[in-house]
C-alpha cells in the first residue's frame, strides 16, 4: 500500500516498544530458606540500580517458561543489587529454583505503586508480615531501619507458620536483638525449642502498645485471609484508615494496567497497586 | 464534504483496492456473517446485519508475538511486531467506536506499541445498516460519537470513510486525512445531489426507527444503576444458567482483556513470548498461584464483566463499554440475553 497512509493516531513522547522486552539480570548469590522459598539477589550487567520504591515489584522471565510477577525484597537504599524471595509456586517459579548463581533471569519493571515514604516520615510504623508478606514489606523495613532517624517508634510483627517457613531468619534474629526497634514473632504450629508466641498473627497485638494512633503507621502484608482480622485490630487501636497500608496480590501478568487479570473492581492493582492506603480501598468490595 | 458513487462505482472502488491492497472484508458464512480476507469484491457483503466476532482481531489478534530470544546464556530478547498495512472494509458503527475504546485502553498509561503500530497500519472504511433484533447501539451513544460532525470537520473522525447505502448509491464521509487521500487514490465518485442527500437523512431516520430491542436504561442510567446492583441476588440468578464458557468475551469488540505466554521452538533454540486473548468469564482469570481465587464464583465473574462493560470502562474513559452490538447473546451458550440483564437490573435498583 504505497500511495497512502498518515497516521491517524497521534504520536506519543513516551517509548512502549520496550514494554514486554525484559533486561537481563545474573544472579550473584542463592540462599535456600526452606523447600518453598529462596533468595535471590540479581544484578544487571551494566551495574545499574532497579530504582524501585518499596513496596513495588518486578516481572521475573525465564526465557521459554514465562513471566510471574515478584515483588522486591530490598530497599532502594540497597545498590548496585536488588533481592527477590521466591516461593516455588507455579511454572516459572520451579524453573527459577533450578536456577543457581551466575545463570540470569530476564526483569521488567519495577511496576507499580509503593510505600509513599515522604508521607510516612516522622511517624511511629508499625509492620505486619504473615509468611511471604515479610519479603515486600521488607524493602520498607530495611528502608526505615537504614534511615533509622527519620522515624520515631518502630515496631514489627511478624508470623509464620512453623520455625522452618521463617524468612531471612539471620536477619530476623538480628531484628529481635536490636535495642532500637520492637520486635514479635510468633508461630502458627509450635516447632520443638520454639518459647516464643504461638497463635495467628493477631494473638501479637495484646503484646504491643500503639503511642499516637494518628502519628502512626500500619504497613501490612500477608495472605489475603490476614487482611480482615489485621485491619480491625489496628483499626481498634484507633489508627486511622488513611494511615493503613497494604499491599495486596493479585494475578499481575501484563504489569502496566492493559491485561485485566490483576483487577479490584475498576482498578489495576500492579498500576495503581500493589500497596494501598486502605482509605482508598475500604469501599472496594473485591479488595479484601 | 460528502461523495455520492453509484453502485458499479463502488464495485470498481472496491475492486481497485483489493488488487493493490490487503482487504479484509465481511462475507456470508452459512446463515452469518464473518470477516475474512476478500481477495474478490463479489464475495465482499456491505449490506449486512451483523458479523460473527468484529474486526478487531486484525489489530488485536488472538495470537501474536511480542518478542523473541535466544535460547542461550545470553537470551538477547528483542521486540518484534509482525504487522501489515490493511484495510478492513465495512465496519459497522458499533465495530469503528469499538475500535476507538481499543485505541484509547492500549495508548493510556502505558503506550503499547504491539497494538497501536498494528492499529496504526489498518485503515477503517465504514458502511450504514439496519440493526437486527438484538441490536441496541441506539441506547449506548454510539451514532453520536462515530458521526461527531466536529471531528470530521477536523479529519480527526473514528474512520477514514464511512459509506452509508441509500440504495442505488452510497453516501462517502471522508473521516481523515488518510481516507481523503485513500479515496481521491481509488474512488471515482461525484458531488451528491440534494435529494441524495436528504435521502441519507430518511435512511437514517428509519434506521434509529427500526431498533426493536426493548431496552430501557441507556448507557448512562446503566452507569450510574450498577453500583446498586452489586449485592443483588440477580448475579445468581443469571451465573445459574452462565456456563462461565468465554464466549462473550471472545466475540465482544471492546474486551480487550490477554495472556502472555512463552513458546519455544521445537528444536530448543529459541522461543518467543506472545499475547493470547484471556476472558474474564473463565475460571482461572483472577487466581494466583497457590490456588487464591478472587472470583471465584461465576457470579463474580459475570458481575466483573457487567460492570467492566457498563461501568468500570465508563469510569476510565468516559465512554460506554458496551456498544450494544448484541453478540455476547446471539453467541451465548446459554441464551443469556444482556438487553433482558440490563432491564433486570434497572428493576432491581429501583427496588433498591
Amino acid at each position: 500500500m504505497s500511495k497512502t497512509i498518515t497516521p491517524a493516531l497521534k504520536k506519543h513522547k513516551n517509548v512502549g516498544a520496550d514494554m514486554f522486552l525484559p533486561k537481563i539480570a545474573t544472579i550473584k548469590r542463592v540462599e535456600v530458606f526452606n523447600e518453598k522459598e529462596r533468595f535471590y539477589e540479581l544484578e544487571f550487567a551494566d551495574g545499574s540500580d532497579l530504582g524501585h520504591d518499596p513496596g513495588q515489584f518486578v516481572e521475573v522471565s525465564v526465557f521459554g517458561a514465562g513471566e510471574a510477577p515478584i515483588s522486591i525484597s530490598s530497599p532502594p537504599t540497597k545498590k548496585g543489587s536488588f533481592d527477590l524471595c521466591i516461593r516455588n509456586a507455579g511454572m516459572v517459579t520451579s524453573k527459577i529454583h533450578e536456577l543457581g548463581q551466575g545463570d540470569t533471569l530476564g526483569i521488567r519493571g519495577p511496576f507499580g505503586t509503593g510505600f509513599n515514604v515522604e508521607k510516612i516520615k516522622g511517624k511511629d510504623i508499625l509492620f505486619v508480615a504473615g509468611g511471604l508478606g515479610f519479603a515486600p514489606l521488607r524493602s520498607l523495613i530495611n528502608l526505615v531501619l537504614d534511615t533509622r532517624g527519620d522515624y520515631k517508634d518502630v515496631t514489627i510483627l511478624y508470623g509464620a507458620k512453623e520455625s522452618k517457613d521463617i524468612l531471612y531468619k539471620n536477619e530476623v534474629e538480628a531484628l529481635e536483638k536490636r535495642g532500637d526497634i520492637k520486635f514479635h514473632i510468633t508461630l502458627d504450629r509450635s516447632s520443638a525449642g520454639w518459647n516464643k508466641n504461638v497463635g495467628v498473627i493477631t494473638t501479637l497485638f495484646p503484646k504491643i502498645k500503639i503511642g499516637d494512633p494518628l502519628n502512626t503507621i500500619a504497613a501490612i502484608c500477608g495472605p489475603p485471609i490476614m487482611y480482615k482480622f489485621v485491619v480491625l485490630e489496628i483499626l481498634s487501636k484507633k489508627i486511622p484508615p488513611e494511615n493503613i497500608y497494604l499491599s495486596l496480590e493479585r494475578r499481575m501478568k501484563c504489569g502496566v494496567g492493559k491485561c485485566g487479570h490483576c483487577q479490584i473492581n475498576s482498578v489495576y492493582v500492579c498500576c495503581e497497586g500493589p500497596v494501598f492506603n486502605y482509605a482508598q480501598i475500604c469501599d472496594f468490595k473485591e479488595a479484601i | 464534504m460528502h461523495k455520492a458513487m453509484t453502485r458499479s462505482e463502488m464495485a470498481l472502488f472496491a475492486e481497485k483496492l483489493i488488487k493493490e491492497n490487503v482487504v479484509y472484508g465481511v462475507v456470508a458464512k452459512n446463515k452469518q456473517f464473518a470477516w475474512d480476507r476478500i481477495v474478490d469484491y463479489r464475495q465482499m457483503a456491505l449490506d449486512y446485519p451483523t458479523s460473527i466476532s468484529s474486526a478487531k482481531k486484525y489489530f488485536l489478534p488472538p495470537f501474536e508475538t511480542l518478542i523473541e530470544y535466544k535460547l542461550a546464556v545470553n537470551p538477547e530478547p528483542k521486540y518484534v511486531n509482525y504487522s501489515n498495512e490493511v484495510i478492513l472494509f465495512g465496519m459497522h458503527a458499533c465495530d469503528i467506536y469499538a475500535t476507538s475504546l481499543l485505541d484509547k485502553a492500549f495508548e493510556d498509561t502505558n503506550r503499547d506499541d504491539n497494538y497501536l503500530e498494528k492499529r496504526n497500519k489498518a485503515i477503517l472504511i465504514g458502511v450504514s445498516c439496519m440493526p437486527d433484533p438484538n441490536c441496541f447501539c441506539n441506547k449506548m451513544g454510539i451514532d453520536e460519537y462515530v458521526h461527531d460532525k466536529e471531528r470530521i470537520a477536523k479529519k480527526e473522525a473514528l474512520y477514514d470513510i464511512f459509506f452509508t447505502n441509500i440504495g442505488h448509491k452510497y453516501i462517502a464521509a471522508i473521516g481523515t486525512a488518510r481516507g481523503q487521500k485513500l479515496f481521491e487514490n481509488y474512488a471515482c465518485a461525484s458531488k451528491p445531489v440534494e435529494s441524495e442527500l436528504e435521502l441519507m437523512s430518511v435512511v437514517e431516520k428509519k434506521r434509529i426507527e427500526s431498533f426493536t430491542n426493548g431496552l430501557k436504561p441507556d448507557y448512562d442510567e446503566i452507569s450510574k444503576l450498577l453500583p446498586k446492583t452489586y449485592d443483588s441476588p440477580v448475579w445468581n440468578e443469571y451465573a445459574d444458567r452462565c456456563f462461565a464458557c468465554g464466549t462473550c468475551n471472545l466475540v465482544c469488540p471492546t474486551c480487550y482483556c490477554f495472556n502472555i505466554t512463552d513458546s519455544v521452538s521445537l528444536d530448543l533454540k529459541s522461543g518467543t513470548r506472545n499475547r493470547d486473548w484471556d476472558g474474564c468469564m473463565l475460571s482461572q482469570f483472577a487466581e494466583v498461584s497457590g490456588g487464591e481465587n478472587f472470583r471465584g464464583q461465576v457470579s463474580a465473574r459475570l458481575r466483573h464483566r457487567i460492570f467492566r462493560k457498563g461501568l468500570y470502562i465508563m469510569e476510565k474513559f468516559g465512554k460506554s463499554g458496551c456498544t450494544g452490538c448484541g453478540r455476547c447473546y446471539r453467541n451465548c451458550t446459554a441464551d443469556i440475553s444482556i438487553v433482558e440483564m440490563f432491564n433486570r437490573l434497572k428493576e432491581v435498583s429501583e427496588n433498591e
